[in-house]
Order: structure tokens, then C-alpha cells, then sequence
């Protein structure tokens, strides 16, 4: 029985030489070359339909699959594979051209029956980002003109055909099965799919008949699982991965000081939520409600959570989105303690609050939201559970109080503010929030076909007042997109519905 | 899960007080005692923490996030403006509460199951030890991980995950003392004067084998200490605002290369409390083990 | 002889039986368990906004509106026929398939661990055990009862700290171009130095007692030099108990995989595995949990069998 520990010695000793002399050639250090990019996300890609899926899955499909209209850098719908939209008088047909010279990644030239065949069908599956327009038809006249017609007038339609979802795909699927399509999909975007490990790293590679010349200028971008915070932005620092384009609050001041990383801070459209259960015996009264909205102090938390990088909300809608109208009542310990003995409750009560696990900056809001209603006598008891249950729970209305974060898409008020507090409408009932306002769902109603544009913004004018007074749901943080990349990289473009935008990107 | 290097020992020979009186006070073993007095300087930090704390841990100070230790915040403050200092005192309170009790559980029911089932044997132990197999075959953390997602992060995922697996080694290994045991000539005399089954496993059967239990429970304390912080880490520890050691350093994480100090001491403070219970286990071990 | 053959193959089949009544009750308490516990995988799949309408659709084409019985009973013939719990959920793929294109990471990692482990072991209980009560043993001891107090992540943490970011030496983290072997060495020495230490202290313990055993006293009046007895007489008898901690340990290693690949970004069973059951990816939980039980009954298994082999009453016995 000599051979174990001689042989182990030898076993060793094998690796550790292997160990040198591939070190040797360590290659590790240097990841950005001119030709490949690798950015670090915090989970992996699901799944490359890009009408059914959202988070990471969509911010990584948006790279092969390209919208009519975009948006932009600012939230506008720019022209993309359409140059042109009109409408007629009545706003029910809209005609769009298409952009010459447009070819999918196979080489095919984009067709108007490409958008008829995408856009039914994501209207059929209504699944990732709706099209909620009401279409009632969509056709070709010929190859470089789409037609759309309404049932009636929608104006927000421009804005929502923007959305990342409606992403183009060539009709049948180029021949494909719909299965194998999205494993092989083709699109008219920057990138095309190289290689995909489920679960881990999905690779992409330029796709030679992009429509913007010159562009991309990276031969491969690759998408990164890193779940682990710290991972991500050590390897960001040891120069592994050159992109985190959601990089956590905390360490920004830290990455901002160090030369070898750039940062940027920009617009989002996402935004921190406090929602009401109000079937909840203390939240369906409204005074309870508002008690509670004048005893957080949003700017504090806003300013603690985002260690000073994201500003106070002061509306549902986000600041960059149409018609927003800061509405939101200013922090007052006193009219909160005054509105709370207006209510059954004038003593306080105990209640919880329900936010997902593992989430730092939740944790953090929860524990100060908790310490600032217990002025006003009202105990929450903190309860985390992770992200499954939690959406279990709400969906079936077992909540009293919930932490969320919820994305405008677009930049039309109309969907996001639809989904959040109208019952049916929005087919959320009401974010469950379980909020019914008929008079407010009447009114989103009829902004929601209102063509001019000064009496569409006093409607959601009035609809933002409406939720300021009734607060089923506290808007408490606009949450700033960060994106940290290394200093040697430009032309990384962060939107403000969550998308990042890498065609012009590029070594210094 | 636990110390099981006990397997490895043989059988004591001798019933307990022999072995201890055989040694003598002056000749503890120096694990022993280090053990204790670490255990003990641990537990009395813990106890006195409501006089040794300089603020509420609860307490926030937003405009003083993470500051720097100074005269009036010994070891600085945390993401929340809390007392570090403070919080690591109360922490120790929570952890050395919840590793007891989720340790304990177990421990008890495990023992006492194994030494009934071990004196009566039969197809009931059987039976019991291929479910023990079944169990054991599921990576611990996987099953932590199940039990938590399921009755939620905090104390009671911890207590039902540790007892759903923790008294598999109890039942083990008492089952296999206890069906020694009973075969010794002091446990056949015992049952041959007619004395009732419990009593002989009260009284003859229990003291001669219960050293290892009490061994192998202060050794799971610090699995179950670690096992808080990697939840924690995780995402799934105790709920906050509760201080506790785990959450202080998973929230701490960020700061690893700049305030340091932030997840590095309650790191160390989880440290010395595993040195103290191990070396307390380890004493222990040497002061009831057979001659070697 | 016949009687010893008859006694080993008697062993053989009683370890073999154990085993494939464990791995069984494994996947009847995998099926069993998931559906127990809350969150729908539906919900993970389809978000926030999914309609009333588009759950009850996916949860159709994914049959988790089948009954309980209808849907073991194709959970059963999966696993019979393809070793395979069904399509993930959230890949739609073969559960089977994405485990095995993960298994090299995992597998190999755990490999390492346990050769690295091994080698600590052997190196440090030897010089403990020969060291009796001196400094080199105590040092040892307090060594490895420090490895035993630190949670994973937290070894981790602080090698990546010194060996990653300032020395250089390797990758912070991840599977990229720095080379297969080169990501695993600094995860295999973090899983080596939580392992190692009761292995240590189990081995060291026996070592002891076979050193003072008559029969090396023995071989030592005999003249054999002391290293030559220590590996040919006293290490085997006395890596009987390490071995079987060994065991225990690489089906340790296996769940500890869970930690070790989310803190160093390895894309391998374990990160697969906290992913699906956060998204409630039932047939992908089940496979893994599957193939991890059965990876640990085949360790418990092979233990088994290398210490009744190597148990001196049995070869005495030849």
C-alpha cells in the first residue's frame, strides 16, 4: 500500500508544473481587444423570444432584434427600421416606411411582411412587454410600407412600438421551426448568436450585414452570468469583463476614484415602489394610506439606499416620462400623525412589510421605512422571503405592505400607468393593489385616445393628482442607471428603459 | 454533518466519574481549557451586551452612513448609521441563541431516539436508519436551501433545516453505543436483576455513552454558526433589522477593499467563537476518551 | 478461501442493496418535497406582468396542471428511461443535458478538492502524529481547528483577496480565457481548507494509536526505519476512519459546490442548481438532485468497499 502517498506526491507535483506553465502564458489580466467585449450580467439569459421574456433575456435579444421605432438615448421614439410614421386626421392609420437597405443577419432584406408577421404575433401570444394597442388590423401595401389601423385613436402607439419587445423577425421564421428559430435566431440587429451555454455565457458576434456601416465596431460581445456582486465588480477591476451596465449604488463613489474604470450615472425609468394591499383591513382606509406617505421621509431614504446617486421620487410616473407632474406630498411627521387620527386607527397598529430576499438596497428601505412609520406608532415587522414566494404571495393578495420596483418601458404614460392602478384595464388588478378608482380609470381611459396634446397632459395631469391624494401606491426613489466600464472602452449607451446600447462602442 | 472522527473512538470502559476522578482537576487537558474560557469570555459578552453596547443596535443615524471608527462609535457605523460595536454585541446574542437551540433539537431527539431504538433494535431502527441513508444522500445545502425557500429565511428555516438532518448522526451513532452497551456485563447484570428497559438506559446504559453527544453538540453549534452566515450570504439569513453576525458580513461584502473592518470583524468574532466551542469539543474528547 | 469470497461477495451485495434502496427513496422524496414547497414556477417564468390567461396556457404546455399521479408517473418513466426528470422549465431543454454540460466544472473541482485535501491531510496528520504534544502538533491542531470555523465564502473572500487581487496569481473568478485548470486551483485549496481539518485531527487520532501499538513496537525493535513503517504498516490501518470521513466529505463537496461556484463564478452544477430553485425549476432541481445522491451513494459505495478491503482482518484473512 506504498503507492498512496508516493503517487499522490506525484499527482501533485503534475499539477502544480501544469498549473505553471499554463500561467505562464496568463492571458487572463487583458479581456477587452479590439475584438471581443464581455459584459457582466447578474443572471442568465432564459430564453432569445424576445416577445416573451424580459430582464436579462430581453436586454440580451435586444442586441439581434431591432424595433420599428427606438428608444432613444433621451426616451423618444427615434426612427430605427422605420424612417417615417404618419398618421391620418383621425389617428386610426398610421403608415410607416421602412429603411432601405435593411437585411437580416442571413443576408435577406428586411420586408414590410416581416413587421405584419412579428407584430401579429406578438400580439397574438400578448406575452414579455404587451402590445396593448388596439390594432385592428396590420398589413403590407408593398415591401417597404406597414399599415396599421386602429380601432381607435391611440396616440401613445409610436411610443409603444418602441418598446424592446417588438424587436423584428423575419416571417416564418425564416423557414425555422419556432423552436429552432430561437435557437439560431436572425435578426437585423448589431449582433448575431454565436454561441450560447444554457444558463451561462451567450456570445455574440457581429452580424456582417448590419445596416449601420462601420458598426458594430467588436467582433464578439459576450454576456456573462455573475451573481455574486462582489464577483462582478472585482473582475470589472482585475480587467476580466469590461462592462457591469447595473452596477450596484454602493460602489460607485469606490469605482469613481479609480482611474482604471470609467462610470456614468443616467436617466432611468425605473422606479422604487411602497404598494398598499388595500384589501388590507388598515390600508382601505386612505387615511391610513396617507399617514403613511407623510411619514416617510423619501429624500433621506432616497440619499441612504443610493448612497446619494438616485433622486427622491415625486410621482408614479418617472421624470423623463410624457405628462409627468410632480404631485407627491413632502415629508410631515405631524400631518402624518394628524392624517393617522383621522383613521380607525389613531393609536397606530402592527402591520409587515413583504420584500424578495437577498436584495441589499430593499433590506436597507425596509429597515428605515420601519423606523420612520414607528414615529407615528405603527410597528412593521420586516418579512423577506425569496423572490418566488413573494410574487406567490402578492398575486394572491397575502401582503400587507411590499417593497417592488417596477420600469416604465416607454415613454408614454399611458401602459405603465394603466398596469399600476386600473383594476382591468391593466390586467394587474391594479398591481395588486387590489385599488379601484373608477373615476381614475375613466379618465386614464380617455387619455389613452385623446389626440391633443394639451388636453391629454391635463388628464394625466389630473390622474397623477388623483394617486398623490389616494395613494395606493408610494413612488419612493428614482432609481439612476449606473454602468461602470473600464476607462479604456466608450460609446456604451444606457437608455432609460433599462436597454444598453453597444454598436458604438469602442476603444479609446 | 458533525464530529464524526467520534466514530472513530472505541467505547469508554469505564462509566464517566471513574475517568474524571482518574484525572483530577489540576489535570484537565489545556484544551479544555482554553476552550471554556473562550466559550465563557463569549458568552458573557453576549449576556452583558445590554451593558457593554454604547447605542440601541436598532438605532439609525442616515446622515452618519458607514463612518470610520471614532471615540463616539468604537468600531464606526454601518449602511444604516448603527453602531457597529453595538450590533456585534447583540449579534453575538442571536447567534449563540439560535446555534444553541437549532443545535439542541436535534441533539435530544436524535439521542434519545437512538438509544431506544439501539437498546430494542429490530426492524423500527432498520427502518429508521434507510431513511437516515435517504436523507443523508441530499447535499446538506440543498436541503437548507429547500427548507428555506419554503418556511422562509430567519430562525425557523434554520431550526427545520437543522433538525430535518441533524439527528441522523445521534441516531447512528447512539444506536451503535447503546447496542454495545447493553451487551457489557454491568447492563446484562443490570437487565438480569429485572430492572424496567428505561431504567437500564436511564441509569446504567446513558451515562457511559451520553459523552459523546455532548460532544458531537457543542462541535454542531459551530456547523450551525457557519451555516447562519453562509445563509446569510445567500441572501436568506436572518431577518433584518435583528443584528446578527451573518447579515453583518453579507452586508458588509462591498466593503471588503475599503471599510473593511465592516465584515471582518464579526468574521473574526465568528472565529473565536468556533476556536472556543471546538477547542471546548476537542477537550472534552480528550478527557472522556479511552486510553490511547 | 470459498468461505472468504462468499463473505466479500455477501458485503458486496448487502453495500450494493443499500445503495439502490437509497437513490431510490432519493427520487420518490425529490418528486414528493418540490411540491410542497410554495412559488410557482410559472410565475418565475412569465414575470410581473403575465396575464391570468398566458399562466394557465404555459402552465398547460409545461403539464403541471396534470394531476399529482399523472405527473410522477412521467417523472418516473423520465428518469427510467433517459435518467432525466423532464425539460427545465426555464430552458426547455433536457434536464439531463444541461447537468452533463456542466458536470466537467463540478466534477472536476471536486476531483481537485479531493486530491489537495488528500495531500494536506496526509502531510499534516503524519507530522502531528510523529510530533506528539510538541509545538509542530499544536500548531497543527490550531491550524485546523481555525479551518473548521470559517464559512466557505468567507476562505474564499480572503484568497481571492490576496492571491487574486494582489498578487495576481489567478483569475479573480469565472471560466473565461485563463485556462480550465487555472480557474479551479484557487476554488479547490478554498474547499481543500474547510475539508481538511477534521480529516486532520480523525487521521491524527488514529495514527496515533496504531503508533503505539505492539506491532510497530515490533517492527521498530526489528530495525525498520521509522518513515518506511509509517507508510507500509501505520498509514493503512489507520486511514480506515479518515476514509470514511473522506467519503462523507466529497458528498460534502458536492453540495458545498452550491457556495463555492456562486463566490467564485463557476458555471457549474452547483450555480445551476441555486438558480433553479429559485425559479422553481422542478425537473431540473429533481435532476440535479438526482444525479448529487447518486454521486453520493457511489462515493459511500467505493468507501465501503475500499475499507472492507483494506481492513487488516480481511486481508489477514487471505
Amino acid at each position: 500500500m506504498t503507492f498512496k502517498k508516493n503517487r499522490l506526491n506525484t499527482i501533485v507535483s503534475g499539477l502544480l508544473l501544469a498549473q505553471l506553465s499554463l500561467f505562464a502564458g496568463s492571458s487572463y489580466v487583458q479581456a477587452a481587444s479590439e475584438k471581443s467585449l464581455i459584459v457582466g450580467r447578474y443572471a442568465p439569459v432564459e430564453s432569445l423570444d424576445i416577445a416573451n421574456v424580459f430582464d436579462v433575456s430581453v436586454y440580451t435579444a435586444d442586441q439581434i432584434f431591432e424595433p420599428l421605432y427606438i428608444v432613444g438615448k433621451e426616451g423618444k421614439p427615434t426612427p430605427w427600421l422605420a424612417t417615417s410614421a404618419v398618421s391620418d386626421n383621425d389617428g386610426l392609420v398610421w403608415t410607416f416606411k421602412l429603411r432601405p437597405g435593411v437585411k437580416f443577419s442571413d443576408g435577406k432584406a428586411l420586408r414590410a411582411e416581416d413587421v405584419v408577421f412579428t407584430l401579429e404575433r406578438h400580439l397574438k401570444n400578448a406575452g414579455g412587454i404587451p402590445l396593448l394597442a388596439p390594432i385592428t388590423s396590420i398589413t403590407a401595401p408593398d415591401q417597404n410600407t406597414v399599415v396599421i389601423k386602429l380601432k381607435e385613436a391611440y396616440p401613445a402607439l409610436l411610443s409603444d412600438i418602441s418598446a424592446v419587445s417588438n424587436g423584428i423577425m423575419p416571417a416564418n421564421f425564416a423557414g425555422q421551426t419556432e423552436e429552432n428559430f430561437f435557437r439560431n435566431p436572425v435578426g437585423t440587429g448589431p449582433f448575431e448568436l454565436e454561441s450560447w451555454e444554457p444558463g451561462g455565457t451567450v456570445t455574440l458576434k457581429k452580424n456582417p450585414h448590419y445596416w449601420q456601416s462601420e458598426k458594430p465596431y467588436y467582433d464578439e460581445l459576450a454576456f456573462t452570468v455573475l451573481p455574486d456582486e462582489n464577483q462582478r465588480v472585482q473582475q470589472l477591476l482585475a480587467g476580466q469583463i469590461d462592462v457591469i451596465d447595473n452596477l450596484p449604488p454602493v460602489r460607485f463613489a469606490e469605482l469613481s476614484k479609480n482611474p482604471d474604470i470609467s462610470v456614468s450615472r443616467s436617466e432611468s425609468w425605473i422606479i422604487q415602489i411602497l404598494q398598499f394591499n388595500t384589501k388590507d383591513p388598515h390600508f382601505s382606509d386612505v387615511h391610513v394610506r396617507r399617514a403613511v406617505n407623510l411619514a416617510i421621509d423619501r429624500k433621506a431614504l432616497a440619499s441612504a439606499t443610493s448612497f446619494n446617486t438616485s433622486d427622491a421620487a415625486t410621482s408614479l410616473v418617472p421624470p423623463t416620462v410624457d405628462f409627468f407632474d410632480a404631485k407627491i406630498s413632502e415629508h410631515d411627521i405631524d400631518a402624518a400623525k394628524q392624517e393617522l387620527s383621522r383613521s380607525a386607527f389613531p393609536d397606530g397598529f402592527s402591520t409587515t412589510i413583504l420584500l424578495p430576499g437577498g436584495d441589499q438596497v430593499r433590506s436597507q428601505q425596509a429597515q428605515i421605512i420601519q423606523n420612520q412609520l414607528a414615529k407615528i406608532g405603527i410597528k412593521v415587522a420586516i418579512i423577506s422571503l425569496d423572490p418566488a414566494v413573494v410574487r406567490e404571495k402578492t398575486h394572491a393578495g397575502d401582503y400587507a405592505l411590499r417593497l417592488q420596483e417596477s420600469i416604465s418601458d416607454v415613454s408614454d404614460p399611458n401602459i405603465f400607468l394603466t398596469y399600476h392602478v386600473s383594476p382591468e384595464d391593466g390586467g394587474s388588478d391594479s398591481y395588486w393593489t387590489f385599488y379601484n378608482n373608477p373615476h381614475l380609470t375613466s379618465i386614464l381611459r380617455q387619455a389613452r385616445v385623446e389626440q391633443d396634446e394639451k388636453l391629454r397632459g391635463a388628464l394625466y395631469r389630473e390622474a397623477q393628482d388623483i394617486i398623490a391624494t389616494d395613494v395606493p401606491i408610494i413612488p419612493l426613489v428614482y432609481q439612476s442607471r449606473l454602468v461602470a466600464t473600464r476607462s479604456n472602452l466608450t460609446g456604451v449607451e444606457a437608455i432609460p428603459n433599462g436597454a444598453t446600447r453597444f454598436y458604438s462602442a469602442r476603444e479609446k | 454533518m458533525s464530529n464524526i472522527n467520534i466514530l472513530a473512538e472505541k467505547l469508554p470502559t469505564h462509566p464517566v466519574e471513574a475517568r474524571v476522578r482518574q484525572y483530577g482537576v489540576k489535570r484537565l487537558p489545556v484544551t479544555l481549557i482554553i476552550g471554556a474560557t473562550i466559550t465563557l469570555l463569549v458568552v458573557m459578552m453576549a449576556l452583558l451586551a445590554p451593558i457593554l453596547a454604547t447605542h440601541d443596535p436598532l438605532a439609525q443615524d442616515l446622515a452618519n452612513q458607514l463612518s470610520v471608527p471614532s471615540l463616539q462609535h468604537l468600531l464606526g457605523t454601518d449602511y444604516l448609521g448603527r453602531d457597529v460595536w453595538s450590533r456585534l454585541l447583540y449579534g453575538a446574542r442571536t447567534d449563540l441563541r439560535i446555534a444553541f437551540f437549532a443545535a439542541l433539537f436535534p441533539a435530544l431527539t436524535g439521542t434519545l431516539i437512538g438509544c431506544l431504538l439501539g437498546f430494542t433494535g429490530g426492524r423500527l431502527l432498520w427502518l429508521l436508519l434507510r431513511i437516515a441513508d435517504c436523507l443523508i444522500a441530499f447535499p446538506f445545502y440543498l436541503v437548507v436551501l429547500i427548507v428555506v425557500f419554503a418556511f422562509g429565511s430567519g430562525e425557523i428555516g434554520i431550526y427545520v433545516a437543522f433538525a430535518t438532518v441533524g439527528w441522523i448522526p445521534y441516531v447512528r451513532i447512539m444506536s451503535t453505543a447503546t447496542q454495545a452497551a447493553k451487551n457489557q456485563e454491568w447492563a446484562l447484570a443490570a437487565q438480569a436483576a429485572g430492572l424496567s428497559r428505561w431504567r437500564v438506559i436511564r441509569v446504567h446504559i446513558m451515562p457511559n455513552v451520553i459523552a459523546q453527544p455532548i460532544i458531537m453538540f457543542v462541535a454542531d453549534m459551530v456547523y450551525v454558526i457557519v451555516a447562519i452566515i453562509t445563509l446569510g450570504y445567500l441572501g436568506l439569513g436572518i431577518q433584518p433589522p435583528t443584528p446578527d453576525w451573518g447579515s453583518m458580513i453579507a452586508d458588509g461584502q462591498s466593503f471588503v477593499t475599503t471599510l473593511w473592518w465592516i465584515p471582518v470583524i464579526p468574521g473574526i468574532a465568528v472565529l473565536i467563537t468556533g476556536i472556543g466551542l471546538s477547542f471546548l469539543a476537542d477537550g472534552l474528547t480528550q478527557l472522556l476518551r479511552p486510553d490511547a | 478461501m470459498t468461505g472468504t469470497t462468499n463473505v466479500i461477495f455477501r458485503r458486496l451485495f448487502e453495500s450494493a442493496s443499500r445503495a439502490i434502496l437509497t437513490i431510490f427513496g432519493v427520487i420518490i422524496a425529490t418528486f414528493f418535497i418540490l411540491h410542497i414547497v410554495p412559488g410557482d414556477p410559472v410565475l418565475m417564468i412569465l414575470g410581473e406582468h403575465a396575464s391570468s390567461q398566458a399562466v394557465a396556457a404555459l402552465r398547460e404546455t409545461l403539464g403541471l396542471d396534470r394531476s399529482l399521479w399523472t405527473q410522477f408517473i412521467a417523472f418516473l418513466s423520465g428518469i427510467i428511461q433517459h435518467a432525466d426528470a423532464g425539460h427545465s422549465l426555464v430552458y426547455r431543454i433536457p434536464s439531463s443535458e444541461l447537468v452533463l454540460s456542466r458536470l466537467p466544472v463540478t466534477g472536476t473541482l471536486v476531483l481537485l478538492s479531493t486530491l489537495l485535501t488528500v495531500a494536506i491531510v496526509c502531510v499534516f496528520a503524519i507530522i502531528a502524529a510523529v510530533n506528539e504534544e510538541k509545538t509542530a502538533d499544536h500548531l497543527i491542531r490550531t491550524l485546523s481547528t481555525l479551518g473548521a470555523s470559517m464559512p466557505v465564502f468567507w476562505v474564499a473572500i480572503i484568497l481571492i483577496l490576496v492571491f487574486s487581487i494582489n498578487l495576481r496569481w489567478f483569475p479573480v473568478g469565472g471560466m473565461g480565457r485563463h485556462g480550465f485548470i487555472n480557474s479551479l486551483i484557487l476554488p479547490a485549496i478554498t474547499a481543500a481548507i474547510v475539508t481538511a481539518p477534521m480529516l486532520i485531527r480523525s487521521l491524527r487520532t488514529q495514527l496515533l494509536e496504531v503508533l503505539n501499538a505492539d506491532f510497530v513496537n515490533m517492527l521498530r525493535i526489528s530495525g525498520l526505519s521509522t518513515p518506511r513503517i509509517m507508510v507500509r504498516h501505520v498509514l493503512p490501518n489507520a486511514a480506515i476512519p479518515a476514509l470514511i470521513l473522506l467519503g462523507i466529505n466529497i458528498s460534502g463537496m458536492i453540495g458545498g459546490s452550491i457556495i463555492l461556484e456562486r463566490v467564485f463564478a463557476l458555471p457549474g452544477i452547483g450555480s445551476l442548481l441555486f438558480d433553479a430553485i429559485a425559479k422553481r425549476d422542478f425537473p431540473l432541481i429533481q435532476t440535479i438532485a438526482l444525479f448529487s445522491a447518486a454521486g453520493v451513494v457511489v462515493v459511500s459505495f467505493i468507501t465501503d468497499i475500499t475499507v472492507r478491503l483494506l481492513d487488516p482482518r480481511a486481508r489477514m484473512e487471505k
